[in-house]
């Protein structure tokens, strides 16, 4: 254990990870789109465990009400931009950390710039719209990506690979109401349940990296009451995505409010 | 009876988590369900048979499993 820094050997000790794989750790690039109660504990982790590239979205605010599960903010920096605000903090904590703050919204053109540079991606936002784009451009890259999203006191986690047909698409082909749908800000949500859905999200993403995770795209529903998961295998679509011409005009937006009429 | 296992708003609109249900295969079985549960009609959600997405109409024998999963939105 002469070429990883004394802070990894806890996982360089495990016999899958090794040297090897704590290097590859090292040398990988994450972007994570939205820094908030997802994409908080994400950031950190993957942060922590090494991962050293990442590239943080977020256009987003710091508000007083996020700071029960967005943990990378302080009091302090309330009305403060999430991406930047996290990079400063996790720059300060992690030496080798390199980080990239885009103080953007997603947009087709600004995924498949920064998705081309990564090894992984996460979706941490709470936008459907966010999902869709991110699962084309990732089917269009190869790459894979992680998923996660919070209802109360229950999540889902997942490993997506719509490269594989085993995307996001090929899980809800067609967009739900927006207006049906759970939000934080609308029901409420504990603290504890965002970080341990953004912190199994990172552990995914790990696995991924290291080439322990799982070979086929999957969803886990887990319910923070009772403890119960239920995990859910995506089998193969044939389903026709976005060519990459057709993803710079597609409208996600109205996709999402395409829902049949109530 | 196969077993259901319904989360998120699809248990919110049938009030239970799993029921037991007779059906032949996952069509007449959503029919029947959306029939006795009329806000199922416009509520989304994956198919799973034996916790594996299903895409198109499947048959279901007693041991079957079938899971009902809505999207989250949540970040």
């Amino acid at each position: 254990m002469m070429n990883v820094p004394k802070q990894f050997r806890r996982q360089v000790q495990l016999a899958e990870v090794g040297e090897v794989g704590q290097q590859r750790l090292l040398a990988s690039t994450a972007v994570i789109v939205g820094v908030g109660g997802l994409g908080c504990p994400a950031a950190l982790y993957l942060a922590a465990s090494g991962v050293a590239n990442l590239i943080l979205i977020d256009f987003d605010v710091v508000q007083a009400e996020n700071l029960n599960r967005q943990i990378l903010y302080s009091e302090a920096d309330i009305g403060q931009n999430k991406a930047q605000t996290a990079a400063g903090f996790l720059e300060k904590r992690f030496s080798y950390s390199r980080i990239m703050a885009i103080n953007e919204k997603l947009t087709a053109e600004l995924a498949l710039k920064t998705f081309e540079t990564a090894d992984v991606v996460l979706d941490c936002t709470d936008e459907l719209s966010n999902r869709y784009l991110t699962d084309d451009v990732c089917h269009f890259l190869g790459k894979p990506w992680i998923y996660a999203s919070l209802n109360k006191y229950a999540f889902q986690t997942g490993l997506m690979l719509p490269g594989k047909g085993q995307g996001y698409r090929s899980l809800f082909p067609v967009p739900p109401n927006p207006l049906s749908l759970p939000s934080c800000a609308r029901d409420g949500i504990l603290g504890t349940t965002a970080g341990t859905a953004g912190t199994a999200q990172a552990g995914l993403a790990v696995l991924q990296l290291l080439a322990l995770g799982e070979g086929n795209g999957f969803v886990q529903h887990s319910d923070t009451r009772n403890g119960e998961s239920y995990k859910i295998n995506i089998s193969a679509s044939k389903l026709k995505m976005p060519e990459k011409s057709q993803l710079l005009e597609y409208n996600y937006q109205q996709f999402c409010n395409s829902f049949p009429s109530l | 009876m196969a077993r259901l296992l319904m989360f998120g708003q699809i248990a919110e609109i049938t009030g239970v988590r799993e029921m037991n249900v007779q059906a032949e295969d996952t069509q007449a079985l959503l029919a029947a369900l959306t029939e006795k549960f009329p806000l199922l009609k416009n509520a989304v959600y994956a198919v799973a048979v034996n916790q594996t997405t299903v895409q198109v109409n499947t048959p279901l024998s007693e041991t079957d499993e079938v899971a009902l999963l809505p999207p989250y939105s949540g970040g």
